[in-house]
């Protein structure tokens, strides 16, 4: 393994270019290896195993490397998670790699701070002036370190971790804005487990979702994406119904058998009157106490009531709910519209609670939790580090902001894989309290909103350049993931954890010794060392696959089922001036919204909206009618909070009364694919928080729209104008 | 590719097709930084073109031998040569040589060399002719499409547009 | 051996996630045009996924038809090309598409019925380094030619030598283009139907097969299935 990896260091620069491009002449030069490595032959690819890092699922890839280039992602078929398949921002990792504005060398601030004018510094300048501000740190107050990170897994969270503690200080921050914080706390209070379940799509014959996004940006797209085309032809008699609820017809719903719309935020009370009927005509079975639970409150939400609250049709509910009591097994899912509203848990609890009252839980078709640390368990304590719980840290976002405001704060180190500037709703004012911390550090490999505000940037490689390992936070199956470069450091970049473990090391003391290693490398072969890991194996094969589920976990309080504590979901504004609710989703290419310097990304087209390069706002056509807007208009979308311009999408199956948002574009620094491609959602946001797990709540404000006019017009791919009608094409 | 619009061109104004797809042959080779013989090699000291060139029978492309493999018989083979010293310092540097190209093939051609040498079993001096005499390598033959296609037709090899052109 | 290649679309699989598209332009040295070019349907991607909106029962639907080029036997471009730089291959019965033959007439794409084939309207450049991710196996294209897909015929070839090293006939299922290849949900089959034990061969069997505009005669070797609906509203 090592001395094939050798040849690409010396490879990098010079051997074979390409034998195509443009119009430039060919290459004149022809410079074969001083050392060829073993079994290297020209014009005879190789493929190295790795995993991806485009989103938190944790894929298995293998890319395929061509006289030291690399030239195309493709899933690993070894892999649990995702069996060979890959999703479209799955490839465009490429892009990253080979990105024209990747940073190169270490950047120190040249120009007022915020301003995002820097100058290339070495290497050691730049090493210097980290170790020197931890220093001073040190002497003086240690717990004045923050260190704010993208929820990291394997070890480099280990290492971040360690490196915290031996440094003295408490104040990690992880942030991501899609974390699981509601689900897992839903799941805790109904299945008596805080963990994500394992949701066996393939194996079931009843798909119920609410607001469910796993098709396109849930927890794990590809994983799910595999299941569902199982779930609806490889049984040879059996194709799995799938029933949405929602607000929107999203690309997940679109692919529903029944999509019944319904207004936004009430998919908790959807699920309850469904769980009325199921109780009702005595369609449960594993729950003793379901009489219990019609007593306590579940008897008033009969499909009458929900009806009236939700807008779905009282016979549709009543159907739905013989269906899947009577279509076994059965699953119930529900999505980030469900978990981002101020009630997210009351939601996500009641659709958990028809899981339950189905007697899906622990089944095949049904869902079940495995126990995910057990290949760790000779870990102990740190076996958590490895794979921490999948949760957003707004409230640790929401805390350090307050604290820096304060002057709590002397050095900041920040990881640029997360975009808090960019993802963190305005009146939480995150750019000026972290411009207040006295000296800020980034690791990133671009300048985006957050890592331009450093007075330091140190370059990382992608994940296609270091040595890595994850656990995927569902559907591994036990499964450790390791990625590993599958082409030499392209720019001058150094991993976070190197430079972590080589500033430990020269600070010395109980940090130095809670890193005791001499690179991230290191890290690794020590970590997976006892676990009987042969790390090379793994690193050919892409991880380790246990090839069979790790035993399933008890679910001890699906046998006693509760009624979830009923909330409503509230909304920021007077409904005067702000008449619609305000729906925003993650793009499914740009997710939220690291991929939109990417431009594979940038120009695929939206799967409902069909456009590209730039943002638009989706309302019903009733609903434009009101407001006298028509398809393709600019309008101002205001919210309490600020307001933002778009061009207006007719969208023919949206609930009335709502104004839906994909998240991801608005960028105002992230290179010239990302910039000028419309305005930024996230600044129409309230800073609220779900109710009970303190996660973000994005579905939580009311807007309004104005015509207005805006240069341009909205590109969209798809005119299904005359002769391309449907109906045309059969 | 400025090339495809001058072919546009001159298809249309029908040019007879070997000028409309002649490659130019160099008229001469930048000089080399190691004055290789083949000549040396192959001709007076019978060393097969594929101990060098070793991927010529499994690849798209021949390959060029690395210095290691130079140096595993220059080490002792003619070592006091003052070219062969010109490989040694090569190799004591650990750096490649930068060998100037001297085979042009337009990047519009697929031209995969195992499926010659090793199905076809055509010598290598069928396209590469004259390089076991010379001191220095030139290309002497022109790759152009009817040289391809007449060697083709003869062996009953198809004269499919995509076999070459993808 | 020569091979009568075929696509199989499943559009009760097919998600609309947009995977193949991203992975046929990384296979295929397909240019971004940006937002302009975009503008005036001068987009270069091979594959795209068509959303229809249709009403049933009084409800708006999408579906989703991923449209690559559908390699009719009866290829309405192939008989406009006054040099005959669309014809088809004798090999693997496909449409070819010959770059270096093209003068840009674009009347194979005006004769297109699906709208599948794209036009380089202009010298798209891959900023550097971007285009280190090239791949080697087939030509960028330049202005005034046109492309289209070509169900990764370099892939195909790619398989072909595979078996011809190993003095064996190409397996079912070996040679995937980059879209099925990639399909999280697995609605794209690729295969043999010169093979009858092929799976692409059993899968014309069914009863959900139907082709794009079959009226018009062009005989598509690209073969949808119907999407299904369950029992309920």
């Amino acid at each position: 393994m090592l001395d094939r990896r050798e040849f690409l260091k010396i490879s990098g620069a010079t051997a074979f270019a390409a034998l195509f491009g443009g119009c430039e002449r060919m290459p004149q030069k022809l410079i074969p290896f001083v050392i060829p490595p073993e079994h290297y032959v020209l014009g005879e690819s190789l493929w190295y195993a790795s995993a991806c890092r485009q989103c938190p699922a944790g894929c298995g890839i293998v890319v395929r490397n061509s006289a030291g280039r690399a030239k195309k992602i493709e899933g690993n078929p070894l892999h649990p998670v995702n069996r060979g398949k890959l999703c479209a921002r799955g490839h465009a990792g490429l892009q990253a790699l080979y990105h024209p504005e990747r940073l190169g060398r270490p950047l120190r601030l040249d120009g007022p701070r915020g301003s995002g004018k820097f100058k290339e510094i070495p290497w050691e300048e730049a090493l210097n002036l980290l170790l020197s501000g931890l220093k001073k740190v040190r002497a003086e107050a240690p717990s004045s370190l923050l260190m704010l990170t993208d929820p990291m897994r394997g070890h480099r969270n280990l290492v971040a971790a360690r490196f915290m503690k031996g440094f003295g200080s408490p104040n990690r921050v992880a942030w991501d804005p899609f974390g699981q914080d509601a689900q897992l706390a839903a799941n805790e209070a109904v299945y008596g487990v805080r963990d994500l379940p394992e949701a066996d799509l393939a194996g079931t014959r009843y798909l119920l979702s609410f607001s469910g996004d796993f098709l396109e940006t849930g927890i794990s797209p590809v994983h799910y994406g595999y299941a569902y085309g199982r779930m609806r032809q490889a049984r040879p008699t059996v194709r799995g119904k799938f029933v949405h609820l929602g607000p929107r017809l999203s690309m997940t719903a679109a692919n529903a058998d029944v999509f019944l719309p319904i207004a936004l935020g009430t998919e908790g009370f959807a699920a309850l009157g469904i769980a009325h009927v199921l109780v009702k005509e005595k369609l449960t079975r594993a729950a003793g106490n379901a009489s219990a639970l019609w007593e306590a409150g579940l008897k008033e939400y009969t499909p009458e009531e929900v009806g009236k609250r939700t807008g779905a049709v009282p016979e549709d509910l009543v159907e739905v709910a013989r269906e899947f009591a009577s279509n076994q097994p059965g699953l119930a899912l529900a999505g980030d519209g469900a978990a981002s509203c101020t009630n997210g848990v009351f939601h996500l609890s009641c659709v958990a609670l028809l899981n339950v009252l189905a007697g899906n839980v622990g089944k095949t078709g049904g869902i079940s939790f495995p126990d995910r640390l057990a290949p760790f368990s000779g870990r102990g304590a740190e076996a958590g580090l490895l794979l921490p719980p999948p949760g957003s840290g707004y409230e640790d976002v929401r805390d350090a902001i307050g604290k820096m405001g304060k002057g709590a704060f002397r050095l900041a180190i920040f990881s640029g894989d997360t975009n808090p500037a960019f993802t963190l709703a305005p009146s939480l004012s995150f750019r000026e309290a972290f411009l207040s911390v006295p000296m800020i550090v980034s690791f990133a490999p671009f300048l985006d909103e957050t890592s331009s505000l450093s007075d330091l940037v140190l370059p990382t490689p992608t994940y296609l350049e270091e040595w890595w390992d994850d656990i995927a936070p569902v559907g591994h199956g036990g499964a450790v993931t390791f990625g590993q470069p599958v082409v030499p450091p392209y720019r001058d970049t150094r991993p976070m954890p190197d430079v972590l473990i080589a500033a430990a090391r020269e600070l010395g003391g109980p940090v130095a010794s809670a890193l005791p290693w001499g690179s991230s490398r290191e890290c690794i072969e020590k970590t997976y060392a006892g676990m009987g890991i042969r790390l090379e194996e793994a690193h050919r094969d892409g991880g380790v696959f246990p090839g069979k589920e790790a035993a399933s976990r008890p679910a001890p309080k699906a046998g006693k089922p509760s009624l979830p504590q009923v909330s409503e979901a509230s909304f920021e504004g007077d409904p005067a001036r702000f008449p619609l609710l305000l729906h925003v989703y993650p793009s499914i290419s740009l997710y939220d919204g690291r991929g939109a310097n990417l431009s594979w990304l940038q120009e695929l087209p939206d799967p409902i909206a069909t456009a590209v390069w730039r943002n638009w706002v989706e309302v019903n056509p009733a609903t434009a009618a009101k407001f006298g807007l028509s398809d393709g208009d600019g309008v101002t979308v205001s919210s309490p909070y600020g307001s933002i311009t778009a061009f207006l999408v007719l969208h023919p199956a949206i609930a009335e009364g709502v104004a839906a948002m994909p998240l991801g574009q608005g960028h105002t620094r992230y290179g010239r694919n990302a910039v000028n491609r419309g305005d930024n959602p996230y600044r129409l946001l309230p800073s609220a928080s779900e109710g009970a797990s303190r996660a973000p709540a994005r579905q939580s404000t009311r807007v309004s729209l104005a015509r207005t006019k805006l240069s341009g017009a909205l590109v969209r791919t798809v005119s299904t104008e005359g002769q391309w009608l449907y109906e045309n094409i059969l | 590719m400025a090339w495809k619009r001058r072919l546009a061109v001159l298809t249309l104004a029908f040019l007879p097709p070997a000028l409309v797809f002649a490659v130019a042959v160099r008229a001469e080779t930048a000089p080399q930084p190691i004055r290789f013989s083949h000549k040396v090699h192959y001709t007076d000291n019978r060393i097969d073109c594929r101990f060098c060139h070793s991927a010529a029978n499994k690849s798209q492309y021949a390959n060029l031998p690395s210095v290691q493999k130079c140096m595993a018989c220059h080490r002792s083979v003619a070592a006091g040569n003052p070219e062969v010293m010109k490989i040694a310092k090569y190799w004591k540097e650990k750096k490649p040589i930068p060998w100037n190209r001297v085979t042009e093939l337009p990047d519009f051609v697929y031209f995969p060399h195992f499926r010659m040498v090793t199905y076809g079993k055509i010598p290598c001096l069928t396209c590469h002719p004259g390089t076991d005499r010379v001191a220095a390598a030139e290309q002497r033959q022109e790759f152009a499409m009817g040289w391809c296609l007449q060697c083709h037709r003869s062996r009953g090899v198809s004269i499919d547009c995509w076999t070459c052109h993808i | 051996m020569k091979h009568r290649w075929a696509m199989v679309i499943d559009m009760d699989r097919c998600t609309g996630c947009g995977a193949c598209v991203v992975a046929c332009v990384a296979e295929n040295n397909t240019a971004v045009v940006g937002e302009e070019m975009a503008a005036q349907g001068r987009l270069m991607q091979w594959i795209r996924v068509v959303r229809y909106w249709r009403v049933e029962h009084g409800e708006t639907r999408a579906v989703f038809v991923p449209t690559p080029c559908m390699q009719c036997e009866n290829a309405p471009c192939e008989i406009v090309c006054p040099v005959y730089a669309t014809y088809h291959d004798e090999d693997d019965n496909l449409n070819a598409m010959v770059y270096n033959r093209c003068i840009g007439t674009r009347y194979c794409a005006n004769n297109c019925p699906y709208s599948v084939r794209v036009f380089n309207w202009f010298d798209y450049k891959w900023e550097k380094p971007l285009d280190e991710q090239l791949n080697p196996d087939l030509t960028t294209r330049s202005r005034g030619v046109m492309e289209k897909c070509t169900y990764c015929i370099q892939r195909i070839r790619r398989g072909k030598e595979t078996a011809l090293k190993e003095g064996r006939p190409v397996r079912d299922g070996e040679v995937l283009p980059a879209c099925a290849q990639t399909c999280p949900p697995g609605a794209i089959l690729f295969g043999d139907l010169n093979d009858p034990e092929s799976a692409v061969s059993r899968i014309m069997k069914d009863l959900r097969r139907f082709r794009l505009m079959e009226h018009l005669g062009t005989e598509p070797r690209t073969v949808y299935l119907k999407r299904m609906r369950g029992p309920g509203r």
